[in-house]
């Protein structure tokens, strides 16, 4: 197909369209190894990365040393510290739209059951799945303003120096992890940094780490610093009163849990149905509740965010404007 | 009819012709255009939560870390079902230590009394109307309004601090912090205020934020070598 016939066609003007949404910045966080390590701990999403886990707990038996005891003795025992538990609450969570009459014609046909060219399938799968990236990550951003440790300070901007200095005391908790800590924060935070690197020394300015934060790419990938601390621009970042609430996490911070969704059976057509071995995210398209066309696609999933390891989550902090 | 009567007049034979100028003034009235826009958006019920030993420095003092917990349902250990019961993520959150923050906690915001006697029914949180099914909660001290169709925010940060300072005595019953532990919220800031002050010779955008920075630190603990670029004492 040549462009010009691609470009008339209204699942390639979609396609277009996408890749100039704020999912896109989202789609990048999301393939996070922050976020790929809390998803493969969901027991829904994780069969299908290789792991599973209905119920998370953490034991922190101490930092303690061993004690010296005598020959035959016995050391006594002190009580572990900490035992958390959490399993966090699927909810239900519904995304629908009407669609305008371009669109309704091939839906026409869908009712007559003329089926979807694949690539208007992908088309609605891949916005399902965005959705549901989009939600999640909102979740999990939304946990920053509960969380109990911070970096930065109320009405400032936010500081190159703080960020690091923050990431060693992130880590220096024990919520360090192979996976290393995943950052998401606005772009005010973003430009923050960039005037903050410019005015470093000559010598620092032309590190290789300050020319890569300086070269941003158009994902909202920003890049990797400290050896561990990767950084992204996103925005569904939390806001409270003068200040953003950006959100720094270590995979051990955070549980995700989903759960399948039955389809009712008055839909009119079932464009993918979540099964064991299928997706997690189910999108529909069904009549709508006034006429008796098919005007409306949904999508459905079951989702729940919590905090698991308190120690795991630092909320950044950074003057909003 | 005012304008059918206007129109008949003037179009009366013996009526006067109107002045040019009279042509310009009236003109094509221009369609009605409203600049009264809904406020836009959607932020979801909260409560407000702190522990003693959460602090943060804010206005030169150190007061309560303010903890928001949502009520969105799967968030946080909130179950499904009623989208502004909190209670899953509160309990998450009392398991470590914090402690929920009375509605009924008075403060001074906005220049009056905030109590919990208003609609919202708690004195730290507001309800507006938006265009979206739900509409706007918001901190008191956080007020969304609408200029020319877009939605602002206005922030009172004394009010703010009031509020802090309320919930630092009702958790410790008292006004102020231990010096120890000024020096120990307040570290982290003052190394990033000490990393500004080598380059605020060179940089002015240095300068500017090492300014902003101190004015957010006690002034009990700046060493010397920044008090220059602290705010005079009683001012902030």
């Amino acid at each position: 197909m040549a462009l010009s016939d691609a470009l008339t066609s209204t699942v390639v003007l979609r396609a277009l369209q996408r890749n100039i949404t704020g999912a896109v910045k989202n789609r990048a966080a999301a393939a996070d190894p922050v976020m790929i390590a809390i998803l493969a701990r969901d027991p829904v999403i994780g069969p299908m990365i290789g792991a599973l886990l209905e119920r998370t707990s953490l034991i922190d038996l101490g930092q303690a040393k061993a004690a010296s005891v005598a020959e035959g003795a016995a050391q006594t025992a002190a009580t572990a510290p900490t035992i958390t538990s959490i399993a966090p609450s699927p909810t239900r969570r519904e995304f629908a739209r009407d669609l305008m009459d371009s669109e309704r014609s091939f839906l026409a046909g869908l009712g007559r059951g003329e089926g979807l060219a694949p690539d208007i399938l992908d088309s609605f799968v891949a916005e399902g799945a965005d959705v549901w990236l989009n939600t999640v990550l909102s979740d999990v951003l939304g946990l920053a303003t509960s969380a109990s440790y911070s970096l930065g300070t109320t009405g400032t901007s936010l500081a190159w120096s703080a960020l690091q200095n923050g990431f060693l005391d992130h880590v220096n908790r024990g919520a360090g992890s192979p996976e290393g800590v995943f950052v998401g924060i606005k772009v005010k935070g973003i430009k923050d940094l960039a005037a903050d690197v410019l005015s470093l020394d000559g010598a620092v300015q032309f590190a290789s780490q300050v020319q890569q934060f300086l070269n941003i790419g158009r994902t909202g990938y920003i890049g990797e610093f400290f050896g561990g601390l990767r950084l992204y621009m996103l925005d569904d970042v939390a806001t409270s009163g003068v200040d953003d609430v950006g959100l720094m996490v270590s995979a051990a911070g955070i549980q995700t849990r989903h759960d399948i969704v039955p389809l009712p059976e008055e839909s009119a057509m079932v464009v993918v149905q979540a099964s064991a071995g299928g997706a997690w995210v189910s999108c529909e398209a069904k009549r709508s509740t006034t006429t008796s066309a098919v005007t409306r696609i949904e999508h459905s999933f079951r989702e729940g965010v919590a905090v698991l390891d308190a120690a795991g989550l630092t909320k950044v902090i950074y003057k909003s404007s | 009819m005012a304008s059918r009567a206007s129109k008949n007049t003037a179009g009366a034979p013996n009526a006067p012709s109107p002045a040019p100028s009279a042509f310009v003034a009236a003109g094509k009235p221009p369609a009605s255009v409203s600049l009264q826009k809904p406020i836009r958006g959607y932020a979801p019920p909260f409560v407000l939560m702190a522990k003693a030993d959460c602090l943060e420095i804010t206005g030169g003092e150190v007061l309560p870390s303010i903890a928001r917990i949502e009520a969105v349902p799967g968030r946080g250990g909130n179950g499904p079902g009623d989208s502004s019961d909190p209670s899953g993520a509160c309990a998450s959150m009392e398991r470590q230590g914090f402690r929920r923050i009375p509605d009924d906690l008075a403060f001074e915001c906005w220049g009056e009394t905030q109590t919990n006697a208003k609609p919202s029914a708690c004195a730290y949180r507001d309800w507006y109307e938006s265009d979206r099914v739900g509409g706007i909660w918001s901190e008191t001290w956080s007020r969304p309004r609408v200029v020319l169709g877009a939605t602002r925010w206005a922030h009172d940060p004394d009010g703010k601090r009031n509020f802090q300072r309320a919930v630092l005595r009702w958790l410790t019953g008292a006004d102020t912090v231990d010096p120890e532990i000024v020096a120990e919220v307040s570290r982290p800031a003052l190394d990033v205020a000490m990393q500004y002050l080598s380059q605020a010779q060179r940089h002015p955008q240095s300068r500017l934020r090492l300014v902003e920075l101190v004015a957010q630190i006690p002034r009990s603990v700046l060493p010397e070598d920044l008090l220059p670029y602290a705010p005079d004492e009683g001012q902030e």
